[in-house]
């Protein structure tokens, strides 16, 4: 993040400590995008992200004048919305429906290539389903946030080591699943 | 040997900081490390290769985000003033010239956090239509851990009555009779309350 960004969002979560409500809302559209796919990938079912996403953006409102700084502001909220997650995964404590098996069977036809690319994600997107939201959390913190593992340790509350040893794993798992798809991959 | 071993232990590390090579965030001193180790690892180079394809594969993955229905998100964006709009016609039962005040007053707070239950939608009431003496004038926003007894009391103790709700977030429509600027700022003065505002232009802000 922008030295500047960050400057915004601590100017952002200032105001909203003071219950300014408009600036709520704008530090709300910020990160509404970021947190339902991050959310979305952890828990894998709509009804929980909404409530989460929520339950996240009231934990910001209550204790936005309890922010200190000591992290930067996305830490502090993603680390918020991953405990809510992981609350809310145990509260619920069934298993994760498979929103995508009807498209997995699907035999679309199309262009070669288009079908191929397609095929591939469904091939990731089941190879995702099948890791455990603790390392879905870190890979989608790492390759789609891109974020640092010291950062992604802070959200996940949990010592580097475990950062780094549960995306060893988690891309031991996707390679496995995805061997001979990807063009790179030997 | 010593030396093999030397370089298994250098192999190992390097798979572990792979990842932050491919989006970039290693420390410095780690990244110059990195892609001396690289130089003499045909392993990682290719397994380097095939994490930047990986990446941008994952990254493009689409997510159906818009099968999450949460009425706080898509509320937001169409705005403060039609979220509002949107909620009081939907939820509350309110005359048109106190809608738009509603509107005003109760944007944000009604905005950001009142996930409504899913009533049956309701038409507008004119003022003044027994419907409209029945209209909720406030919302109250209770912390998830709130209990019922709790609640009650909160709700009890400035004669406010439940006109709709709860919401999954433990927001409450309610009917206050009495000063109501008052009763809120007793509600807002309860531990549990973590939000209670005015939503229409009856009686004293």
């Amino acid at each position: 993040m922008a030295q500047s960004d960050n400057q915004a969002d601590l100017r952002l979560i200032a105001l909203v400590g003071q219950r300014d409500r408009d600036a709520f809302r704008e530090l709300y559209g910020k990160y509404q995008t970021r947190l339902t796919r991050f959310l979305f990938n952890v828990v894998r079912q709509p009804q929980i992200v909404e409530e989460v996403l929520d339950d996240t953006m009231m934990v910001v409102w209550e204790r936005a004048s309890s922010f200190k700084g000591e992290s930067k502001l996305s830490t502090w909220m993603f680390a918020i919305a991953y405990r809510k997650a992981v609350k809310a995964l145990r509260r619920y404590d069934e298993p994760v429906e498979d929103h995508d098996r009807d498209g997995r069977i699907s035999t679309a036809a199309g262009p070669e290539e288009e079908y191929e690319l397609s095929r591939l994600r469904r091939l990731l997107k089941t190879a995702m389903a099948e890791l455990s939201p603790d390392h879905r959390a870190v890979v989608d913190l790492t390759y789609f946030h891109e974020l640092g593992y010291r950062e992604i340790a802070e959200i996940l509350n949990c010592p580097v080591d475990t950062v780094k040893t549960r995306m060893f794993y988690a891309r031991r798992h996707l390679r496995r699943c995805l061997e001979g798809e990807l063009p790179d991959w030997i | 040997m010593g030396d093999l071993l030397h370089l298994r232990d250098a192999h190992e590390q390097a798979q572990m900081l792979l990842p932050w090579r491919v989006n970039d965030t290693l420390e410095p001193g780690e990244a110059t490390w990195f892609e001396a180790h690289l130089a003499q690892c045909a392993e990682c180079r290719a397994d380097l290769a095939a994490n930047l394809a990986l990446r941008e594969r994952y990254a493009q993955l689409p997510v159906e985000m818009e099968a999450v229905r949460s009425p706080l998100v898509d509320q937001l964006a169409d705005g403060p003033s039609v979220v509002s709009w949107k909620l009081l016609r939907r939820r509350v039962t309110l005359g048109w010239a106190l809608a738009a005040q509603a509107a005003v007053a109760a944007a944000a707070a009604v905005a950001l956090f009142v996930a409504m239950p899913s009533a049956p939608e309701r038409d507008y009431n004119l003022l003044g239509s027994e419907a409209a003496e029945e209209a909720g004038n406030a919302i109250v926003l209770f912390a998830p851990e709130t209990t019922e007894r709790e609640l009650r009391a909160a709700l009890n103790a400035v004669r406010a009555r439940v006109v709709d709700g709860p919401t999954a977030s433990g927001a409450y429509v309610v009917r206050v009779s009495d000063n109501r600027a008052a009763a809120l700022d007793r509600l807002r003065a309860v531990p549990q309350v973590v939000l209670a505002e005015p939503i229409d232009a009856g009686g004293a802000p």
